[in-house]
């Protein structure tokens, strides 16, 4: 293994998160078995108490998982130098299979943990607990989730070697390595890419404002506000990150959150992470529309939600096309 | 939203009174958290800051060094394979080395006697000649050595010396130096000057010494060198070149510096992360206590948490005002632990780790780290401190803010 | 109009130390009344008197306030309801040390967010209104017991409840101070106001003033 103090911080925080995650979801078993929202007794009072510290420890979590994620991106980025070829944080996540499927379930574990506090926040409008089994079944979903990720994240650091002197023979890696790991990722064509994520964002953001204003094409919605995220990310490394470089070839999408870059990819990483949260959190609640006792409340929280997740977009789009149009790089 | 906002004004000037109002239990805490805070990150700036000055340092060393191994030990290096290498396509230059260690009994410590690297543009220089013993401070700064040299020319029977030797045996220039040859023979040696402060890092145990004097003292014949410094032309061919290097001689070790550098990075945050690991046994004793701390509720605290209940604030808001006071104390105590190992590290040149982590040499280097510090090390040293307080802190809190609200009614006495 | 059914209380259920506090209450409370609550200590007033202000939830039974169930609600809704209809008086006054006057009684506001200018108006009208202005900034512990009862009465008001519930309140204060407290109560029923008192004092209980006695004894009401 590398010891590194960051790796030593990303081990932590993941064997933290799953901890937190795994004792709320046990906690979260008692609840859905014991829950009766009729009983006065003991037990169900206690449950209730017990909600509070699931939902903290969530808010918690949720927080952590995303600080996590720039953490895991930072230590990659810190510890090129110890592998041949790698060049950025790109390289180093390809030093082995582990690299990007933590990076991946790490993204989708912050959005399912995000999606959580959103159904918590909508339960606890409604005064007799109207979400309760189905929040924390989302819970035992999640908890394996944030387990495995753990895991790989362990097997991957665990498993790195440096590529250092050996007595014997000085350079021979190196040679070895020629090819080395790829510092480049596999990249969609710019130009069409370009016109993709345009093309797709205004059915994003047209969907969203009909849906603000009619109350109609929720669900679509929220499938669209998924796709949309997936190709902002594709975006990125396809052409967003070029005008942030102005390098015709520098696909990285990990060296935008760095100090060179002015930290400019935190602030789009952020807005496009809000946006898919609060985006698919509609598609989440629309079903409970109905449910007696959120009916007054939901429709505005949906609303709400729905506008934000636009406006996020909306605010993520004008940022990609103020970088492209002071580029100085010219496609 | 406004409501909000308000409420949580509301919360947090609540949270402050009270720990104003629970000021030596709640210091106590504050200067155990700052004291960890402390020790992890000057450990992190330092080792950071050294493995960037090493680094610096090193892009001015050779992109090639190759060596002679004789059963799998460092060999004198025969002055034939010179020609060998330069005849590779893809070098630019190569030149011969001389250095070597020498124990000086009196001060036990190791020096680093190096040959100043010598003009080699000239090609018609004939095999035994190669390494000329006029040392030129041209070239010096043509190939950007590790060490400067303020000018002052070598002569036969002189040396220039680091600042740590110098320190170390106190002497200064004009001061004769005795050595101890190969055969037994007393060497005096004039110094006719000291290395310059910037690279102390690496040229603290360093003297500069005439080929010649070389020779002598270490009884090596005209036919040996060190080993051989190589200039490629195209900087991605290097391991190509390092290939055909060890091809063409078996008993060749070429080392890039890359590499070296790579081993260095690697050798750092190796330190770096075994005193973490050793002071993780700290960290965890704070863990403990905080979590001690946060369930230990004085009667008192109960009581006040207990009255903030039966008068309308509910369980959330209890909670809301525990995260504002962890919030407040892991922020004092993070930001002066970070702030005191600045100074620490950077303006009074970290006393406390110094012997631990810059090197085992009874020469310890002398200078002053440039300050570096990145978002990295900072989050890192978050993830480090803050992170094992706050989830040490939560089921304790839970407890507190579940107090229940009736249990008010039931306070008689005062 | 408060009204409980068959409301039991069990605590530590299961455990050999169970014990019921209240079996099988029925209850009604008028509107605008001042009902007392007397009988022994351990009678079971106080754990009754803290289920009809929504501080805890009965074992068994059902309370219904103004029409509405409130028993199953969740802890956050039934605070809610607490803070903006009960105010809540104490055998102590309850106060928070170390911190002013004002500051105690605007505690309770705290948590609704209201603007700060506007309840510091509200707080030292009512401090004014009980004759402990003077005192506003300073600390508690310079109050004496008679105006340290004063300001929890304020703190009680703060949010403005159509409730006030006080429990055993003259057990501290001696009888010009009784008498005093008694005043303040029939203030509060003239300003429309329901008052439920426990109180095993015949100062309070005999009072001209009080609507209603109800006694209680072993967790039960005495008919």
């Amino acid at each position: 293994m590398v010891l590194h103090p960051t790796v030593i911080a990303n081990l932590l925080a993941a064997y933290i998160a799953s901890f937190m995650l795994v004792y709320a979801a046990f906690y979260g078993a008692q609840i859905l078995k014991y829950w009766n929202i009729q009983s006065g007794e003991e037990l169900q009072l206690i449950l209730e108490r017990k909600t509070y510290l699931i939902s903290t420890l969530l808010g918690y979590t949720f927080g952590l998982q995303l600080l996590s994620l720039f953490l895991y991106i930072f230590t990659a980025d810190s510890l090129t130098p110890l592998f041949v070829g790698a060049m950025c944080a790109a390289g180093t996540l390809n030093v082995s299979h582990f690299g990007y499927s933590v990076l991946v379930l790490k993204i989708l574990n912050f959005i399912l943990a995000g999606l959580w506090l959103v159904l918590n926040y909508a339960d606890n409008q409604g005064y007799d607990y109207p979400l309760i089994k189905k929040k924390y079944l989302l819970l035992a979903i999640i908890a394996p989730f944030i387990v495995i990720e753990t895991l790989l994240e362990s097997a991957y650091f665990l498993g790195m070697r440096a590529d250092v002197i050996t007595s014997c023979c000085g350079s021979l890696f190196s040679s070895e390595n020629a090819a080395g790991l790829g510092s480049e990722i596999a990249s969609l064509p710019a130009l069409p890419m370009l016109w993709t994520f345009y093309g797709v964002m205004f059915c994003t953001l047209a969907t969203g404002l009909y849906f603000y204003i009619k109350g109609k094409g929720g669900y679509c919605y929220a499938v669209l506000s998924l796709v949309m995220f997936i190709i902002a990310l594709v975006s990125v490394v396809s052409f967003i990150s070029l005008y942030i470089y102005e390098l015709p070839t520098h696909h990285c999408p990990f060296c935008i959150i760095m100090e060179d870059y002015h930290y400019i990819g935190y602030l789009l990483y952020l807005l496009l992470f809000g946006a898919v949260v609060s985006g698919i959190g509609v598609g989440i609640l629309l079903p409970f529309r109905q449910v007696d006792s959120l009916k007054f409340m939901l429709t505005g929280f949906i609303g709400k939600l729905a506008l934000s997740s636009v406006l996020l977009y909306l605010a993520f789009t004008a940022l990609v096309s103020y970088q492209i149009v002071f580029s100085n790089l010219i496609m | 939203m406004n409501s909000w906002i308000e409420k949580q004004r509301y919360i947090i000037d609540f949270t402050l009174s009270s720990l104003l109002r629970r000021k030596v239990k709640n210091i106590g805490l504050l200067v155990l958290y700052t004291l960890i805070v402390f020790i992890l990150a000057s450990m992190m700036f330092f080792t950071h800051s050294i493995k960037r000055e090493a680094a610096l340092i090193l892009k001015g060393a050779p992109e090639v060094v190759v060596q002679k191994i004789v059963a799998g030990r460092h060999d004198l290096m025969p002055i034939e394979y010179l020609d060998t290498i330069k005849k590779i396509r893809g070098v630019a230059t190569a030149a011969p080395r001389l250095w070597g260690y020498y124990y000086d009994n009196l001060v036990k410590a190791n020096y680093t006697l190096l040959v100043p690297p010598t003009q080699t543009t000239t090609t018609n220089i004939s095999r035994t000649t190669v390494v000329e013993n006029e040392p030129n401070s041209q070239s010096v700064d043509l190939t950007k050595p590790l060490y400067e040299v303020n000018g002052t020319k070598l002569e036969s029977g002189t040396i220039i010396i680091g600042n740590g030797v110098a320190r170390l045996r106190q002497i200064a220039k004009g001061d004769y130096m005795p050595f101890l040859s190969f055969d037994g023979n007393v060497m005096n040696l004039k110094v006719v000057d000291t290395l310059s402060a910037q690279s102390e890092l690496v040229s603290s145990d360093l003297l500069l010494i005439t080929e010649e004097d070389f020779r002598k003292l270490f009884g090596i014949d005209k036919q040996f060198v060190t080993d051989m410094t190589v200039v490629v032309n195209n900087p991605s061919e290097m391991p190509t070149v390092a290939a055909k290097i060890k091809k063409r001689l078996p008993q060749a070790r070429p080392i890039i510096r890359d590499e070296i550098l790579r081993t260095y990075e690697s050798i750092f945050n190796w330190r770096g992360g075994m005193m973490i690991v050793i002071f993780s046994a700290a960290v965890l004793a704070f863990v403990i206590f905080a979590w001690d701390k946060a369930s230990g509720l004085s009667a008192g605290e109960r009581r006040e948490i207990g009255i903030l209940k039966a008068v309308g604030w509910e369980t959330s808001d209890v909670i809301q005002m525990k995260f504002w006071e962890g919030a407040i104390i892991s922020l004092t105590a993070f930001f002066s632990g970070v702030i005191l190992a600045y100074i620490h590290v950077f303006f009074m040149g970290s006393p406390v780790f110094e012997p631990a982590l810059k090197g085992w040499s009874a020469l310890y280097p002398n200078f002053s780290l440039t300050p570096f510090v990145n978002i990295e090390q900072l989050t890192t040293l978050f993830f480090l401190t803050v992170l094992p307080y706050t989830v040490a802190t939560i089921v304790p809190i839970w407890r507190a803010a579940t107090i229940d609200p009736d249990s008010a009614m039931r306070f008689t006495g005062d | 109009m408060i009204e409980l059914h068959g409301i039991r209380k069990v605590f530590n259920a299961g455990n050999p130390s169970e014990f019921t506090a209240i079996n099988g209450a029925n209850l009604q409370i008028a509107e605008n009344q001042i009902t007392v609550l007397k009988g022994p200590s351990g009678s079971g007033k106080t754990t009754l008197l803290s289920i009809v202000g929504c501080m805890s939830r009965p074992t068994a039974g059902r309370v219904h306030l103004n029409g509405r169930e409130i028993t199953s609600l969740p802890e956050r809704f039934l605070t809610d309801i607490r803070r903006k209809t009960f105010g809540f008086i104490f055998q102590q006054p309850n106060l928070i040390k170390g911190i002013s006057v004002l500051e105690n009684v605007m505690l309770p506001a705290y948590p609704l967010g209201e603007k700060r200018s506007q309840l510091r108006i509200k707080a030292l009208a009512g401090l004014d209104e009980l004759n402990i202005g003077n005192k506003s900034h300073s600390n508690v512990e310079w109050l004496s017991g008679g105006e340290a009862q004063r300001a929890s009465i304020v703190r009680a008001l703060i949010n403005n409840p159509s409730i006030i519930i006080a429990d055993e309140p003259t057990a501290h204060l001696d009888s010009k101070l009784s008498y005093r407290f008694m005043e303040i109560i029939e203030k509060f029923k003239a300003e429309g106001k329901t008052v439920i008192i426990t109180s095993h004092d015949p100062l309070v209980y005999d009072a001209a003033i009080v609507d209603r006695v109800i006694t209680m004894r072993d967790g039960q009401i005495e008919v």
